[in-house]
């Protein structure tokens, strides 16, 4: 929970404190933590993969925005503006902001795990089952979309032509798709019953939460970070 | 065996049709590159989900989905949630209505779905990325309108419903398909329209 805290703040701060310094700011020390925990590798394949969209919204904003007047590149009717480009860079780090205040969380935590701290919490138990089932259902549903996918190609369904051919290429693959997994959820939907799944009432866990002696400082620390954050923006 | 209802109103079957349906959506974005179509398919699931068992679940499965996928794969969805839910319950009252059942109906019924939306996730888009849609195609009709001087809720508005249509189509209609053959008996089990075709 400490974690998620942690990440609330991040996210808070990149919108209580929009400036470029101030998101720089954020990314830096977000980008600081993801590295120290180790997950430096997968934050920067997460970061690449918008690095397009950042890119779109510096040039878009830096072409089309309203406030633009400083000349900065001529290129006619795609001349880019210094005010633009900078609202475009400000969003583009706002968007890095998010992204990494999010990684903070879900990087370093087992979607397990986190569903499990959610429903000690007050998470209703059969919707905690849901969060956590997509990640099991999944990997069994695109092995079965593989499968039906070769199988109708070897039947010699057409994935080129007119768009209402495509349409219906789609929906012979996802027909038995979906039919073999909804088979399946209705023999999970019965397992479930038979485990007392829709029964009421308190609940008992498999494994003792534990928390690190340093949480409570962590928690009182991100919150002290926002407090000030929020302070020193109001009063001006 | 017996649907146990919750006060919430989901039975347990129910819940167990959401994971498939972000199953399907995840499973969407792959076909639609297998096809050689410039679209999303994101949303097949929860049209299909709404279709069979109404708007609540297709709701909730709009929610699922946009929030496990913001928390694993893309986490900008997450924020998109609410678009994702409105998709749901906006197919789920067409499909109960009998919009559903037939071609012609479904173009319809997806032309509204693209419709609402759009007008959801504008004032979203607005409030992030001062209207962008984050999409070349989307952006250049975006960046064109605002040059023309239309206000930037209208150039986001226009510049996703470039991308809204074409997608949510193709998501009605392939949701459309998908339904119409399912074993009837499938069909009725998730609590959908058993019509589903006028003859």
């Amino acid at each position: 929970m400490s974690k998620l805290l942690m990440t609330g703040v991040a996210l808070a701060l990149v919108f209580v404190w929009p400036t470029l310094v101030g998101n720089a700011a954020v990314v830096l020390v977000v980008g600081v933590l993801l590295v120290s925990a180790g997950v430096g590798a997968a934050a920067a394949k997460a970061f690449t993969a918008v690095l397009l969209a950042a890119a779109t919204f510096l040039v878009v904003q830096g072409i089309a925005n309203p406030a633009g007047a400083t000349l900065v590149v001529d290129l006619g009717p795609l001349s880019l503006y210094r005010e633009g480009l900078a609202v475009g860079a400000l969003l583009a780090l706002r968007l890095f902001g998010i992204l990494g205040a999010m990684l903070l969380t879900l990087l370093t935590t087992r979607p397990t795990d986190l569903v499990e701290a959610l429903t000690r919490r007050g998470l209703p138990h059969r919707a905690g089952w849901v969060l956590a089932s997509v990640v099991q259902i999944i990997p069994t549903v695109v092995h079965r979309y593989s499968v039906v996918r070769d199988a109708q190609a070897a039947r010699g369904l057409e994935a080129r032509g007119s768009p209402l051919r495509r349409l219906r290429a789609a929906t012979a693959v996802l027909g038995p798709v979906v039919t073999s997994s909804l088979v399946a959820a209705e023999e999970r939907a019965l397992a479930l019953e038979v485990r007392g799944f829709s029964a009421e009432g308190p609940r008992t866990y498999l494994r003792e939460e534990q928390q690190p002696g340093w949480a409570p400082a962590v928690r009182a620390a991100a919150v002290a970070v926002l407090v000030v954050a929020v302070v020193w923006r109001l009063a001006g | 065996m017996t649907t146990t209802s919750s006060s919430r109103g989901f039975t347990t079957l129910s819940l167990t049709l959401i994971p498939v349906a972000v199953a399907v959506n995840y499973v969407g974005g792959a076909l639609a590159r297998v096809l050689g179509l410039p679209l999303y398919l994101d949303s097949i699931g929860t049209v299909l989900a709404a279709i069979l068992a109404g708007p609540v679940v297709g709701a909730a499965a709009g929610a699922v989905n946009n929030v496990f996928l913001g928390l694993t794969v893309d986490a900008t969805s997450f924020w998109y949630a609410i678009t994702s839910v409105a998709i749901g319950v906006v197919a789920g009252l067409l499909a109960r209505r009998g919009w559903f059942a037939s071609v012609g109906r479904a173009v319809v019924a997806g032309l509204v779905i693209a419709l609402v939306a759009d007008i959801v996730s504008t004032p979203i888009n607005v409030g992030l990325w001062e209207g962008q849609t984050g999409l070349p195609a989307g952006d250049a009709v975006y960046a064109a309108l605002l040059r023309g001087g239309l206000p930037v809720w209208l150039a986001s508005f226009f510049g996703e419903l470039v991308i809204d249509v074409p997608d949510k189509l193709a998501a009605a209609l392939i949701a459309f398909g998908v339904a119409r053959a399912l074993p009837e008996r499938l069909r009725r089990r998730f609590g959908g329209p058993v019509e589903l075709e006028r003859l």
